[in-house]
């Protein structure tokens, strides 16, 4: 039997009125729902607002070809594209490095009144270049290179006046040099600018990029992934807010009972209770969308200005901020979906006398739970394989997901029953303990769906920590963390791999004697301004190594393990075996298989970028410049830094393979960390002798990642876990207030709540951690070039520990010392 | 024709050593327009009898017949509507649903059963007004004395032309005067044809009743019909 529009109406009303009668009771869901939008609103807005708009490289063009420096199909390709398109573009770039420094900027060909350029251009002041000897830049180029309007600077090889100051206004991260069309001597990209065509040849439609095709293209885009982590978000929210209907059901039992005996229908009370969850979600969408609008509104011009673009007021993400409503209201419904389902099912009788719905069986909630551990595990396994396979990056993105999302249900189904197994452990306890896990027993209703939260709070932390950690130490191809530790400093030579000649892969030139000496000083130079240790020299032999298998590529230079380098990083060079050709302190490279070791010509023969990274077929291995299955050694005592020689050629390979050498650059270890002002000595040592300076970056570090990973889960558990409390508290007043009357001491009050505290977090913890352990391990032992299983057998020890020990000790002792309040709080208990 | 028919009813709660039999075979008729008494100590079975006759609980055995349908026969969803449109609950702490005023106490079920909300507003408004609480109609309920609620709760119980009205110890947290009021409006209400069960403590307000009905251990121990102008209750024992 449906309900009638009346009914609806009738039962809407008494629920408003009640929720602003009880306002109080719902206002903890509340608020978390409002923080939760308001967060979404604002982060969202800022993920969207802060990457720089596409007319930042479109201009006012719709489609861009990209072509690289001196390409002999360039006036052909103009001239066709003249002919299908109207208007073309052309924008010349030559990108290069300020000097003494790794930092890149352009110096850019480009027309300020061309057919799209306009929204790329503006003149801050001065004028725009005219001749081939004048410029403009950028104000952060001008800042870098040290010079003023009116200076004269080498640019692109030419001195050049600078004539005005310019600005990308939509991006003004974009540190460039200005100079009149036709005037760069070389390029190293052309960009093609032109709008839609009505028919264009073939040759050139894979070459084209869209506007707007590189935010839609991706299946994981950025408002996907905030959609997720909103979904995510409101599931705990959902399993919280469970409770808190529960409780505020019971309270209300005796009017639902009354209700029934008006002549409601089960559906009629199931209505009463979702329409409640519906008014808190719209309440609180209501509430958090206001508040996330005013703090976007009052953040604004901050991002404006770290963003270094305008950004409109309502620039806003709409279908994210539309969909954490939406997900707002609708998990508000779903919680208060399963109390309105128990209270439905309760007599007219029972509800009158107030007697609790039964908790759910345990048994039905583990079958549910261990189907959906096997659906994840198995969706988990399988992603990764699907992810390096070609064209199966969509399917490897839904078995993830599917795999991530089984996993949040199995452990939020299953943390329920662990708690029901842990509270019958306690039947031999002293009284406190005892009655403090009756308790939890008795109000599962409350408790399940609290100990479930805390689970996943647990689960998306350790998850975090553990895939961190995982991967970090293992993948040894395509090596991941920071570049450099603070006391460290490379230096390179302009034919190092990050000096303006590039990474050098193939043949390396050669550096004579006198420019050695000279940069030698420099070198010298700069330790002292810096306090250095040691200086040792890097020597490059134009090796890398090559991924035959699909999904991974190497990253990362490969210098000449010289006994001097050796040395100074504590290896004997006697040590290393004479049959190696690697050693490397990357963790599981020695058993990657499918690698080659390639030199001299080889990318000469077959471009890189040409490549198909999955066909082997595609990675011939010519003895003139190749060797397949290097012999690679494992040695800890090589820095791990992704800049470091953290790889390096073995002199016997050097000599095995006739390799000459050149120099790359210098390794400095400092005593100490440097200080701003000697890093900018040092820089400008290095600029004045042509050398980069690298220096550590402000990338987290993979430790960084674990640690504040832990503190979220601990913080997540510990948040839940109040809240949990004060639920359970409100719940079993009535009993405290007995339990006084009848002599109970403090310090049993105290114990009970400890019991309480700690056992749910406990449970919790266990329950996500365990889920977490079991998603990473499907996941890696899917994934054959992560290290399988192995990736899990260095975990982040400490983290796991602080988790599983230090989390429940600190919610026992933080519930034992709030615990039991005086008697005439008792008294008040009793009044209310 | 009588409104409600109860014959042979047990009810027996728990199992072995915690079996209780709360009746134990009782039958009773009630006709529209009259209004039964039914007294008896803690434990008699009155409140269990009552909550059997408005299809809130099922009985071991027996049969109840509402407006001639077999209460057995129906589903949680006819039962529901039975409680809307022929049953009227008064309970001794009035029940009033905090939250809603009083009229919209009385219109509730109306509304439940689909009426318009101005149509329930008008049928609740005309009643509230015949009970004499015309300026108490948009005060809620913690607003009103305990004798208010009290004939709000009678009003919502008869609103939309129910037929049976069943109240468990109505004056029993009313103070003499309220409680005699009380059971004058019942009275009143059977005068336009309602049927009336109600379970009292208080033998003066049953002398109110046309028939008085005596419970012990679950079972109908004796039954006192109407007293006659100037006459005496003729006493019946089983």
């Amino acid at each position: 039997m449906r309900i009638s529009v009346s009914a609806r109406r009738a039962l809407t009303r008494w629920s408003w009125r009640l929720l602003r009668r009880e306002w109080r009771q719902q206002s903890l869901i509340l608020a978390l729902l409002a923080l939760a939008i308001a967060t979404t609103v604002v982060g969202s807005a800022v993920a969207a607002d802060t990457p720089p708009p596409e007319s930042a490289t479109f201009g006012s063009a719709q489609a861009m070809i990209v072509l690289g420096g001196g390409d002999p199909a360039l006036a052909g390709t103009v001239a066709t594209l003249e002919r299908v398109a109207g208007a073309v573009e052309v924008i010349e770039s030559k990108l290069t490095t300020v000097p003494g420094t790794t930092t890149p900027y352009a110096v850019r060909a480009e027309d300020p009144r061309g057919p799209f350029s306009g929204p790329m251009l503006t003149l801050v002041s001065g004028r725009w270049p005219r001749g081939s000897h004048e410029t403009a830049m950028t104000a952060g180029l001008l800042n870098a290179v040290g010079a003023s309007v009116g200076s004269w600077e080498q640019i692109a090889g030419v001195r050049r006046r600078v004539v005005g100051v310019v600005q990308n206004p939509g991006s003004l991260l974009d540190e460039f040099a200005l100079v009149p069309p036709g005037e760069l001597a070389s390029t190293s990209q052309v960009e093609l600018l032109f709008d839609r065509a009505r028919s264009l040849p073939a040759s050139l439609r894979h070459e084209i990029t869209w506007r707007g095709q590189s935010s839609s293209s991706s299946p994981l885009a950025s408002s996907t992934m905030e959609l997720a982590l909103v979904t995510l978000g409101m599931l705990l929210i959902a399993m919280l807010a469970t409770g808190g209907f529960s409780v505020l059901a019971q309270r209300r039992l005796r009017s639902l009972g009354q209700l029934g005996a008006l002549g409601a229908t089960p559906r009629h009370v199931r209505y009463l209770v979702r329409s409640d969850g519906a008014l808190v979600g719209v309440l609180g969408a209501v509430l958090g969308t206001a508040l996330g609008l005013g703090l976007w509104l009052a953040y604004r011009p901050l991002l404006e200005q770290s963003s270094h673009h305008r950004i409109g007021a309502w620039q806003l993400p709409w279908p994210v901020v539309g969909g954490a409503v939406a997900l707002g209201v609708v998990a508000m419904v779903a919680a208060a979906s399963r109390p309105a389902r128990a209270i439905a099912q309760l007599s007219v009788l029972s509800a009158l006398s107030s007697r609790p719905a039964p908790a759910p069986r345990a048994r039905r909630s583990v079958v549910a739970g261990g189907l959906c551990v096997l659906v994840a595990l198995v969706l988990l396994h399988l992603a990764p394989g699907n992810a390096s396979s070609q064209g199966r990056g969509a399917a490897s993105a839904l078995e993830l997901v599917g795999g991530l999302v089984a996993l949040v249900v199995a452990v939020t189904l299953l943390a329920p029953p662990a708690l029901s197994l842990v509270t019958r452990a306690g039947r031999r306890m002293p009284i406190g303990a005892r009655l403090a896990l009756t308790d939890l027993r008795r109000y599962r209703a409350r408790s399940g769906p609290a100990v479930g939260a805390i689970a996943l709070g647990v689960l998306i932390a350790s998850r975090v920590a553990l895939a961190v950690a995982a991967r970090g130490s293992n993948n040894a191809l395509d090596y991941a963390g920071v570049n450099l530790a603070p006391n460290q400093v490379a230096l390179y030579t302009p034919d190092g791999p990050y000096g303006p000649h590039g990474p050098a892969t193939g043949p390396i030139g050669s550096t004579s004697s006198a420019e050695r000496e000279r940069l030698a000083s420099a070198v010298a130079h700069i330790s002292a301004l810096l306090g250095a240790r040691s200086a040792v020299e890097l020597d490059q032999a134009g090796v890398t190594v090559v991924s035959t298998a699909p999904g991974r590529t190497w990253s990362g230079p490969i210098y000449v393990g010289t006994p001097a380098l050796l040395r100074a990083v504590g290896i004997d060079s006697s040590t290393v075996p004479a049959r190696a050709d690697l050693l490397t302190s990357r963790s599981g490279l020695s058993s990657v298989g499918h690698l080659l070791l390639v030199y001299g010509s080889y990318f000469a023969q077959r471009p890189p970028a040409r490549h198909s990274p999955t066909a082997s077929s595609t990675h011939p291995c010519p003895s003139a410049n190749c060797r397949a299955h290097p012999v690679i050694v494992e040695r800890s005592q090589l820095p791990s830094g992704t800049s470091a020689p953290n790889t390096v050629l073995t002199e016997a390979a050097l000599a095995r393979l006739h390799l000459p050498t050149n120099l790359a650059g210098w390794w400095l270890d400092l005593g100490a960390t440097p200080s701003a002002s000697a890093v900018a000595s040092a820089r400008m040592v290095a600029a004045s002798a042509g050398l980069s300076m690298e220096t550590k970056t402000s990338e987290p570090t993979t430790a960084t990642v674990v640690q504040w990973a832990t503190v979220v889960g601990m913080a997540l558990a510990l948040a839940i876990l109040a809240m949990t409390l004060a639920l359970l508290r409100s719940e079993t007043r009535g009993d405290r207030w007995l339990l006084a009357a009848t002599g109970q001491s403090g310090r049993t009050r105290r114990v009970s709540a400890a019991v309480t505290a700690g056992a749910l977090t406990e449970v919790g913890v266990v329950v996500g951690l365990a889920g977490a352990y079991a998603g990473i391990g499907a996941w890696f032992s899917g994934s054959v070039l992560d290290g399988g299983l192995g990736a899990l057998s260095a975990p982040p020890t400490s983290s796991l520990l602080f988790l599983l020990v230090a989390t429940p000790l600190l919610a026992s002792a933080g519930a034992g010392i709030v615990a039991g309040p005086g008697r005439g709080t008792l008294g008040r208990v009793r009044l209310e | 024709m009588s409104l409600l028919v109860v014959r042979d009813l047990t009810k027996i709660y728990g199992r072995g050593a915690a079996r209780v039999q709360a009746l134990g075979g009782v039958s009773l008729a009630v006709e529209p327009g009259s209004m039964v008494a039914i007294m008896g100590p803690s434990g008699s079975g009155k409140s269990t009898l009552l909550a059997i006759a408005g299809t809130l609980e099922d009985p071991t055995s027996g049969s109840v017949r509402i407006a001639d349908a077999d209460v057995a026969a129906l589903g949680a969803d006819d039962r529901a509507r039975l409680r809307r449109e022929v049953i009227g609950f008064v309970f001794q702490d009035f029940n009033l649903l905090a939250g809603l005023t009083a009229i919209e106490n009385v219109t509730l079920p109306l509304e439940l059963d689909g009426v318009a909300r101005g149509r329930a507003e008008r049928e609740g408004a005309r009643l509230l007004g015949e009970l004499g609480l015309t300026e108490q109609a948009y005060r809620f309920p913690d607003e009103l004395s305990g004798g208010e609620r009290q004939r709000v709760a009678i009003a919502r119980a008869v609103v939309g032309d129910r037929r049976l009205l069943l109240a468990d110890e109505p004056s029993g947290a009313l103070d003499t005067r309220n409680g005699e009021s009380v059971m004058e409006l019942i009275r009143a209400t059977c005068q336009r044809g309602v049927a009336a069960v109600v379970v009292t403590h208080d033998a003066q307000l049953a002398s109110r009743a046309d028939r008085v009905i005596h419970l012990r251990d679950g079972l109908v121990v004796g039954e006192e019909a109407a007293v006659e102008p100037g006459g005496e209750r003729s006493e019946t024992v089983p």
